[in-house]
């Protein structure tokens, strides 16, 4: 059976617009929790919608979820954005909670499995190094931004990240060997 | 540099790129770095950063219904309501984990994407392109909003009022006569375009401009916003020319213009495009 990208790709119309019912509080969730104004973050996500359709035909399920697919489009084109009108992450910002997936909270996220390693695999870092990853990876804080705001070291900030993302990459390509990383039928 | 230190390098500009991103230069060199390595870009850091994000996103919030309906019509443009039951066309390249999806460059300028340089703004070629240069062809990606037939005859008095009461009322009218290129359509073309950013309106006048058939062809105006990307001018609507005579058209532009920087009209297929070819425009006004 067909993913909605798929379908998008392969020209089905009807799944432009289950994509929109199925992705649009993940996309419009990712971009109001990088800062952006209603206004901006309106029009951000058709941005992003453009972006995820006209990317649909590189969508692989045997590689991602269709889930962790639309989240790396959004994430690029937010970043992208954040670059661009030259905003930084404020040294404000606190660690982000890690939330329980299985909690019922996020709904379309309880069953996708990237979000499930990504999950075991913070849960094994030390917590300084899982600080400095979300910080990192989370709010998009430079390194220097980072070292300010924590007190740690700038190299050993560089080491943290990098080790911590490692752990995590390594925990999404070991599943991929084993299963599809598709979202888990409930 | 060894090839130790040059993938050690690759590998600390990927882990920047998937965790708070690259600028330009930081772009070009991991492009660089790659090609001298014959490696393609792994977007697996990319997906291992995402889904980092999302364990910490929380519960998820509803989208406005404005929004909602607005992605609705952008959705119907970019492929109609219709059954499909057809499979996948030959030419569907799938992603591939820590396989090239795309280079960091590309990633910016989506495939088919446009040429771009540097901190280059995509509408210069419509520029070269009204001063009869002539110009390379850039491929280039509007906002895609379905193209909206504005409502109304172009031509009617009433809109011309409005437009004298906008003018008039407007302290912070923005004023471009356009300049016509060498189409055959804007043959001794002229007119204006007023736009007012504290209330996002304006309108266009034209004279000269080629009646058209809406069977064969229709105008299209483009808005480039100097805060947005560039590959993504906003669609400010579709319009008919029914006489030589002068045509007053309100803009519809369906996103905030925040930076207006360049106005450009095209000729489109009836009905209007989502991505223009740019092989026809007509008339060009540029702010500054």
């Amino acid at each position: 059976m067909s993913t909605i990208l798929q379908r998008v790709a392969a020209g089905d119309g009807r799944a432009v617009q289950e994509c929109i019912d199925t992705y649009g509080g993940l996309i419009w969730s990712m971009a109001r929790k990088k800062g952006l104004g209603q206004q901006d973050s309106e029009d951000i996500v058709q941005e992003i919608f453009i972006e995820l359709w006209k990317s649909a035909e590189r969508f692989d399920p045997s590689q991602a979820s269709e889930t962790a697919f639309v989240a790396m489009i959004t994430r690029r084109r937010l970043i992208d954005r954040l670059r661009r009108e030259q905003r930084r992450p404020s040294t404000q910002m606190m660690v982000p909670e890690i939330h329980d997936v299985a909690d019922g909270e996020h709904e379309h996220l309880e069953n996708v499995v990237e979000v499930s390693l990504a999950g075991k695999a913070l849960a094994k870092l030390k917590p300084k190094e899982r600080d400095v990853l979300l910080l990192s990876a989370y709010h998009g804080m430079s390194h220097g931004q980072i070292a300010d705001h924590t007190g740690i070291p700038l190299g050993t900030v560089k080491t943290y990240i990098r080790r911590g993302l490692m752990r995590v990459k390594d925990m999404l390509d070991s599943n991929g060997g084993a299963a599809p990383l598709q979202e888990v039928e409930v | 540099m060894t090839r130790e230190a040059v993938r050690e390098q690759i590998l600390d500009l990927q882990i920047d790129h998937a965790t708070s991103g690259l600028g330009e230069t930081e772009r070009s060199r991991l492009d660089t770095l790659l090609a001298q390595e014959g490696e393609t870009h792994d977007t697996s850091f990319e997906l291992a950063a995402s889904a980092v994000e999302l364990v910490c996103l929380g519960p998820l919030e509803e989208m406005p219904a404005s929004l909602k309906a607005r992605l609705r019509r952008q959705g119907d443009a970019f492929v109609p309501r219709q059954e499909h039951t057809g499979p996948l066309p030959d030419n569907v390249t799938p992603m591939r984990r820590g396989s090239a999806v795309e280079t960091p460059a590309q990633q910016s300028a989506p495939q088919p994407a446009p040429e771009r340089t540097s901190g280059g703004s995509n509408w210069i070629p419509w520029l070269l392109a009204a001063a009869g240069i002539g110009a390379a062809v850039f491929g280039w990606r509007p906002i895609q909003e379905p193209p909206v037939q504005l409502e109304g005859p172009p031509v009617v008095a009433s809109v011309e009022q409005r437009r004298a009461v906008f003018v008039d009322a407007a302290s912070d009218l923005l004023s471009l006569p356009w300049t016509a290129t060498e189409d055959p359509a804007a043959s001794g073309a002229g007119g204006d375009v007023v736009w007012s950013p504290e209330r996002q309106q304006g309108f266009m006048r034209f004279t000269g401009l080629e009646v058209n058939d809406p069977g064969e062809f229709q105008y299209q105006l483009w808005i480039f916003d100097g805060t947005r990307d560039d590959r993504y001018p906003i669609d400010g609507g579709v319009f008919d020319v029914t006489t030589s005579g002068e045509v007053v058209v309100p803009i519809d532009a369906k996103l905030n213009v925040r930076q207006p920087a360049l106005f450009a009209v095209t000729i489109e297929a009836p009905g209007g495009v989502v991505v223009s070819g740019r092989d026809r425009i007509v008339t060009l006004a540029q702010v500054g």
